[in-house]
């Protein structure tokens, strides 16, 4: 417990310090990294959201909201033809049960270490969009 | 699990990155877009790691505006030998800067010349040009009374090596691919030849290319590790301590920083559990005269060679640095990294020895223009 305390502590002040940054340069993955964002239906429904994920030089692993009640990815892939990424994870309905979420979004900026993904999701029959920004 | 702690601190942590301070020329600013400004100095800043004069341009409607036009680092600008020094302009001459307009619309230039008060121009420096070694001694390579080879300055002597040939770093048997002193491609197709890349890796090599090297972390005066500490345009000095068993590789460029090399026997540590750096962990072994370094445990925030080679914390290279003769050192590596290449690949180029002290240069924080190197320079500078 100490310990996922510890990393989401050190994540959120990673994001503070982060919000300071204007330019830095891409590391490592494309992919690689902590991103933080949003999801919803329309501009005034919205859900934050934390990614992490790395690359384990075959594939990228990763989680949604990391720490106690994280959901693990279970398909990330990028397409670096089209820097058009795919993510399936099962977020949970408004009901709190599992319900599989689809995004598709694409990577812009890539050189950037504040790079962005924006795109669509779908979860049954609602849809949206979402934007992660790499913090 | 503490190499794990800390990949969760640096996700979550990120540099302060102050300034766009040692840039690509042709990321910042359009070579399509020249502009003539004649003005009144303001201000001229003789300054690491990029020369900055101020001018007052009245414009047609008789509005005075101050531009900023940057030149070529200190070292450079003098090395042209195209008359350029601290004195050179003083506060309220009357000048002429020829150059290209900044990209982002701010009243900033790139110089490319500079009329004088006097009516003198004078070119702005051409880094493609510049070289630092001296002539060919035709001499043999020196050797430590222990039998090595001496790869840095004799005795008495004073030395460092620069002119890296080729600029970039390709795989070998790639033949002979041409890029500029920067690593840039002349032919962006040959970038499948370039290393054996996993398929994100060549893509965003490729991106990096076409843009310029515009995200160069160097850019922001981060050190370069890897190849690339060898392949700075201010060259490197090698400082040997036989008696302490360790090499300090220094750069004479960038930030200044350095590497340090065991050659105590001992092992590198496994990179799972120690802090990832840009120079890595270096440990290495004299091969007869061929000195063998492994290093391991680096950071992904740099670029390992000019040009823009991506890599990630696998990344683990195996160095073969030898001295054929007094004026030449030979650097080879082989460049093992599952993240990014689909094998380990190998690559090399030659530095030259250049008979003279490291000029005083530095890439960092030092540097007081950040409102103008980050687009916002927009009024008089005091």
């Amino acid at each position: 417990m100490r310990r996922v305390a510890a990393i989401l502590a050190c994540i959120l002040v990673g994001m503070l310090a982060g919000s300071t940054i204007a330019l830095m340069a891409q590391e490592g993955h494309p992919l690689t990294g902590s991103w933080h964002g949003d999801y919803g239906t329309s501009p005034t429904q919205r859900t934050q959201f934390v990614f992490l994920m790395h690359w384990d030089s075959k594939n990228v692993e990763g989680k949604i909201n990391p720490g106690a009640n994280s959901i693990p990815l279970k398909v990330a892939t990028l397409d670096p033809s089209k820097w058009m990424v795919h993510f399936e994870a099962d977020l949970k309905d408004a009901a709190g049960k599992p319900a599989h979420t689809v995004f598709d979004g694409k990577l812009d900026n890539v050189g950037s270490y504040n790079r962005t993904i924006t795109g669509t999701w779908t979860q049954g029959a609602q849809k949206g969009d979402f934007k992660l920004t790499r913090d | 699990m503490r190499r794990r702690a800390f990949r969760y601190l640096m996700l979550g942590l990120s540099v302060i990155a102050p300034v766009w301070a040692h840039h690509s020329i042709a990321a910042e600013y359009d070579d399509k877009k020249p502009i003539t400004l004649r003005g009144t100095v303001t201000k001229f800043d003789w300054t690491n790691p990029h020369v900055y004069l101020y001018l007052d341009v009245r414009d047609s409607n008789g509005k005075f505006t101050n531009w900023a036009v940057e030149y070529d680092s200190t070292l450079d600008l003098k090395r042209s030998a195209n008359g350029w020094n601290r004195d050179v302009v003083k506060v309220g001459d009357t000048v002429t800067a020829e150059g290209i307009l900044s990209r982002d619309g701010s009243k900033q230039a790139s110089g490319k010349s500079l009329t004088l008060a006097s009516g003198k121009k004078i070119a702005a420096a051409n880094p493609a040009a510049i070289k630092l070694a001296g002539a060919r001694t035709g001499k043999e390579a020196p050797h430590w009374p222990n039998g090595h080879v001496r790869l840095g300055a004799v005795p008495g002597g004073k030395g460092f090596w620069a002119d890296a040939n080729p600029a970039g770093l390709y795989e070998t048997s790639a033949g002979n691919i041409r890029m500029n002193y920067q690593g840039q491609l002349a032919n962006i197709a040959d970038a499948g030849k370039i290393a054996p890349f996993q398929p994100w890796a060549k893509a965003l090599y490729e991106y990096r290319q076409r843009n310029n090297l515009k995200d160069d972390p160097m850019a922001y005066c981060l050190p370069p590790g890897g190849p690339r500490q060898f392949q700075d345009r201010y060259g490197v000095q090698i400082l040997e301590q036989p008696d302490r068993q360790r090499i300090f590789i220094m750069s004479a460029g960038g930030n200044r920083n350095w590497r340090l090399i065991f050659l105590d026997g001992r092992k590198n540590p496994d990179p799972e559990e120690v802090t990832p750096t840009y120079y890595g962990y270096s440990s290495g072994k004299w091969e007869g005269d061929t000195l063998v370094v492994d290093t391991t445990a680096f950071t992904e925030r740099f670029w390992f060679t000019n040009g823009g080679l991506p890599h990630t914390e696998k990344l683990a290279l195996t160095e073969r640095i030898t001295r054929p003769d007094f004026d030449t050192l030979k650097y080879e590596v082989t460049v093992n990294d599952p993240g990014a290449y689909t094998r380990p690949w190998t690559g090399s180029f030659n530095l030259s020895w250049v008979p003279a002290d490291v000029e005083e240069y530095f890439c960092d924080e030092s540097n007081h223009e950040t409102e103008s190197l980050s687009g916002k320079h927009t009024t008089s500078t005091p």
